[in-house]
C-alpha cells in the first residue's frame, strides 16, 4: 500500500471517530485502539501541543462542521427528539453513514432510511420523527433540483389516456401520518429569528417544541413539496391526487394513473371527472408538467430498457 | 500590466467572497465590486435559487470559482461526478481560472469535508501533481492551487511545506492561489518564518491572493475567517504584492459575517498596496527576472526516485 | 373500469390541463399575449398564481379536502460548503481576540 494512502486512512479513522460527551477526542477508540499511540505514530508534536492534541483539532473540526450541517437541515427532527437525543442521533448516523459526496448538501440523504432501522433513537415519536425527516429531506431536494421547461399549450392536443406525462424533477410527493408541515414552518421561523444562539431563551423554546410535537395527534396527510419561482412550497393534496401523481411519476400512462387514483377510493364516479379536471388544471398552473426528458425518451427506445 | 498566464493575463483588482447574507444588498444596490469569488460546490446543483442568484450576479459581475472538495492530495482517484458538475459550472460562470486547495479530505470514498494537511513526501508530490493535471485537462481552464492552514505535521515529511507546494505546482504546471493568512496561521502553528515561505514560492505562478482573518487560541491559531485581516497578515500581503506585482486579491469572510459594506471596506484596504505596487512599476519583478525565485527539484536519475534535493534556478529548469 | 368511463376521465384530465395552461398564460401575459403583466420571479407573480390555483381548485366542491392552501417552506439559500476552520476551546480554554 502507498504510504500516502496508509497515512490518510489512519488519520481519517481518527478524525471521523466520534468525540466524547465532553466533545474531546477519546483516548481509546471503540475498538480499543489507542488514539494517543496512533497520533504519536503519525503526527509530530510541537513545543505547545502533543501529537494527540494536534490530531484532536481535526477530530473536533470534523464533527462540529457536520453537526452544524445536520442542525441546519433537520431543525424539525431536533425539535421533536430534543437537543440531547438529536446529538446522539447525529453521532450515530454519521458514524454509520459517513459522507460519500463531495458536497455537504447530501449529508442527510440517507437519514430517513437509516432511522427506519434505528427506531429506538426516535421513540416514542418514531412515526412523527420519520415524517418530519421525510419532509425536511424533500425540502432540500425540491430546493435545488432541476426544473425543466413546462409543457406548452401546443403539446397538449396529442395527450390521451395512453400518454405518459413527465413531472418536474423538483416535485416531491409525501404520504405522512402526521400534519408536520405547520410545525416545521414554526420551527424554521423561530430558529431563523434566533440567529442559532444557544442562549437560555433558545433552549426554552426548543423544550417547548418537544412538548408541542408530543401533543400532535396523528392525521394522515398527503403533501406535494414543490418549487414555484424558486421558492419551496408545501401543498396539501387529496389522497387520490397523491396516488395519481405517484403513478405518473412511476411512468404509468394517464389511464393507468387514473385507475390507480380511484382504486378503492371513496370518491363517487360522478364526482371524478370534475375532480380530475380541477386537479390537472391546478397542477398545470403550477408548472408541474414538463416536456419529456430527452434522455429518458432515448432510454425508453433502447431494447434493454 | 497582466499578472501571469495562470489567470488569463487579467488584472482583476480586489474581490470578495459571494456570501448569502449579502445577496439582497448586492442585487438591490448593485455596488461596484471588482469581482466575486464563489464556492463552487454551493452552486453545483441542478436548479433553484442558488443558480438563479448566480445568474443574476453574472449579469453584473465577474465571478471566479473556488472549490473546497476536489482534494488534489487524496490518494483516492478523482470523482467523475464532481468533475462533470464542476465543468458544467465553469461553462456557466466563464471563470478565468479555477482554484482549490493543496490538501486531502477524502479516503476510500468517504469525505471529511475538511482541508486536511499533506504529508510532504515525494510520493505525495507525484500523486497530487498528476491529479491537478487531470483536472486541468478536464475542465479546460487554468487550475490554481491554494496553500491551506494546518494544525499538524507528519513524521514522514521529507521537505518543508513551501518546498512541497513549489514542487507540486512546477510538476503540474499550474498556478498558485497564495493565501497569506494561511501562511501566517501555519507559521505560528509550526514555528517558521512566514517570509521564508513567501520568498521561496515561484512568484510567477501566483494567479490570486487570499486574505482573511483568523482566531488566536492559547496554543494555536485557527483559520476561522471571522475577523478583519490582522496587521501581520497585511505585512505578508505587502511582501507578496512586492514579489508578484499587482495580483487578483480576495478577502474571505465566512463566519460572523458583517454587513456587505464592512466586508467590502476591509477588502479594499488591499487597494493601496496594489496601487503602490503599480505606481512603483512592480509587475512581478522577481517573476519576470527570476533573480531570486528558486525551486527545489529532484535530481533526475533514470529509473530511480531520488529523494536528493538541490536548488536550481527556475529559468534553468523550465 | 369501463373503457368509455376511462376515456371520459382522461378527457376530463386533458381538459383540466388545457384550462390550467390557459389560466397560467392569463396570469403571465397580457390579453394580446405579447407583454407580460407580471414579472416572473416577483412576489406579485407568485401570489397571483397561487390565488388562481386556490380559486380554481377549491371552488364549489367538497372534494378538495385538505386544500388548506399552499405554504411556503422556504428558508432561503444554503451555502454549506466552505473552507473556514471550525473549532472551540477544549484544548486551550477561552477564545482570545484576534
Amino acid at each position: 500500500m502507498s504510504q500516502l494512502l496508509d497515512i490518510q486512512r489512519r488519520m481519517a479513522a481518527a478524525v471521523m471517530h466520534p468525540l466524547t460527551r465532553a466533545e474531546t477526542m477519546p483516548r481509546r477508540r471503540r475498538d480499543g485502539a489507542s488514539n494517543i499511540a496512533e497520533a504519536e505514530a503519525i503526527i509530530q508534536p510541537n513545543d505547545r501541543l502533543t501529537s494527540f492534541e494536534r490530531l484532536e483539532i481535526y477530530n473536533r473540526q470534523y464533527w462540529f462542521r457536520l453537526y452544524g450541517c445536520l442542525e441546519e437541515d433537520f431543525p424539525g427532527l431536533q425539535a421533536i427528539v430534543g437537543r440531547a437525543r438529536f446529538d446522539a442521533l447525529m453521532r450515530a448516523y454519521l458514524t454509520d453513514c459517513p459522507s460519500q459526496s463531495f458536497t455537504l448538501r447530501n449529508l442527510g440523504s440517507r437519514l430517513e432510511s437509516w432511522l427506519t432501522g434505528h427506531p429506538e433513537l426516535i421513540q416514542p415519536h418514531s412515526t412523527l420523527a420519520l415524517d418530519m425527516v421525510r419532509l425536511e429531506w424533500a425540502h432540500i431536494e425540491a430546493f435545488d433540483s432541476e426544473e425543466r421547461p413546462r409543457l406548452a399549450a401546443e403539446d397538449l392536443a396529442a395527450i390521451d389516456e395512453n400518454s405518459t406525462l413527465s413531472l418536474q424533477p423538483c416535485l416531491r410527493l409525501l404520504a405522512l401520518s402526521y400534519p408536520v408541515e405547520d410545525l416545521l414552518l414554526q420551527v424554521r421561523n423561530e430558529d431563523g429569528s434566533s440567529a442559532s444562539s444557544a442562549n437560555n431563551a433558545s433552549v426554552a423554546r426548543k423544550r417547548k417544541h418537544v412538548r408541542r410535537f408530543a401533543a400532535l395527534q396523528p392525521k394522515p396527510i398527503w403533501l406535494a413539496v414543490h418549487r414555484l419561482e424558486n421558492t419551496v412550497w408545501y401543498k396539501p393534496i387529496a389522497e387520490e391526487e397523491f396516488r395519481l401523481l405517484s403513478a405518473l411519476l412511476a411512468g404509468q400512462t394517464l389511464g393507468q394513473a387514473i385507475d390507480a387514483a380511484f382504486a378503492g377510493g371513496s370518491l363517487s364516479e360522478e364526482a371524478r371527472p370534475s375532480f380530475l379536471q380541477a386537479a390537472f388544471a391546478n397542477w398545470a398552473m403550477l408548472g408541474w408538467f414538463t416536456q419529456p426528458d430527452p434522455l429518458h425518451a432515448i432510454e425508453s427506445l433502447t431494447p434493454d430498457s | 500590466m497582466p499578472p501571469n498566464r495562470f489567470n488569463g493575463f487579467t488584472d482583476y483588482g480586489v474581490g470578495i467572497g459571494l456570501r448569502i447574507p449579502h445577496y439582497q444588498h448586492i442585487l438591490s444596490r448593485k455596488p461596484v465590486v471588482d469581482w466575486f469569488e464563489i464556492i463552487s460546490e454551493n452552486y453545483m446543483v441542478d436548479g433553484g435559487r442558488p443558480l438563479e442568484i448566480l445568474d443574476q450576479i453574472l449579469e453584473q459581475y465577474r465571478v471566479i470559482q473556488h472549490g473546497v472538495s476536489m482534494y488534489f492530495g487524496s490518494a483516492d482517484p478523482l470523482n467523475r461526478e464532481h468533475l462533470k458538475r464542476l465543468k458544467s459550472l465553469v461553462r456557466r460562470t466563464g471563470t478565468r481560472w479555477l482554484s482549490d486547495h493543496l490538501c486531502w479530505g477524502s479516503v476510500d470514498g468517504r469525505y471529511t469535508h475538511d482541508l486536511l494537511p499533506m504529508p510532504y513526501t515525494w510520493e505525495a508530490v507525484e500523486i497530487t501533481a498528476q491529479k491537478i493535471r487531470q483536472v486541468q485537462d478536464f475542465v479546460e481552464v487554468p487550475v490554481v492551487v491554494e496553500n491551506v492552514s494546518s494544525y499538524a505535521e507528519f513524521h514522514v515529511s521529507e521537505m518543508t511545506e513551501w518546498e512541497f507546494l513549489t514542487e507540486v505546482v512546477e510538476r503540474a504546471d499550474c498556478g498558485m492561489l497564495l493565501d497569506v493568512n494561511n501562511i501566517y496561521v501555519s507559521s505560528k502553528n509550526h514555528t517558521f518564518d512566514p517570509f521564508t515561505y513567501l520568498n521561496f514560492v515561484p512568484a510567477h505562478r501566483v494567479a490570486q491572493i487570499h486574505i482573511a482573518g483568523h482566531s488566536k487560541f492559547e496554543k494555536y491559531i485557527l483559520d476561522t475567517h471571522d475577523h478583519p485581516v490582522l496587521p501581520a497578515v497585511w505585512r505578508l500581503y505587502a511582501r507578496a504584492i512586492e514579489r508578484c506585482g499587482p495580483t487578483a486579491t480576495l478577502l474571505e469572510w465566512d463566519d460572523n459575517i458583517p454587513t456587505f459594506d464592512e466586508v467590502h471596506a476591509e477588502a479594499l484596504k488591499a487597494t493601496k498596496f496594489l496601487k503602490s505596487a503599480a505606481s512603483a512599476g512592480l509587475a512581478g519583478i522577481e517573476s519576470s527576472s527570476n533573480e531570486n525565485a528558486v525551486i527545489l527539484s529532484e535530481v533526475p536519475r533514470s529509473g530511480t526516485k531520488s529523494k536528493d534535493l538541490h536548488l536550481a534556478e527556475v529559468g534553468a529548469t523550465r | 373500469m369501463k373503457q368509455s368511463m376511462k376515456a371520459l376521465l382522461a378527457a376530463a384530465a386533458v381538459s383540466g390541463l388545457m384550462s390550467g395552461a390557459t389560466a397560467l398564460a392569463s396570469v403571465t401575459s397580457s390579453p394580446s399575449g405579447t407583454a407580460p403583466m407580471l414579472n416572473a420571479g416577483s412576489a406579485s407573480f407568485t401570489s397571483s398564481l397561487l390565488a388562481h390555483v386556490h380559486k380554481h381548485s377549491c371552488k364549489g366542491k367538497n372534494n378538495c379536502k385538505g386544500q388548506g392552501g399552499c405554504k411556503s417552506g422556504d428558508n432561503g439559500c444554503k451555502g454549506k460548503n466552505s473552507c473556514k476552520g471550525k473549532g472551540g476551546c477544549a484544548t486551550d480554554g477561552s477564545k482570545m481576540p484576534g
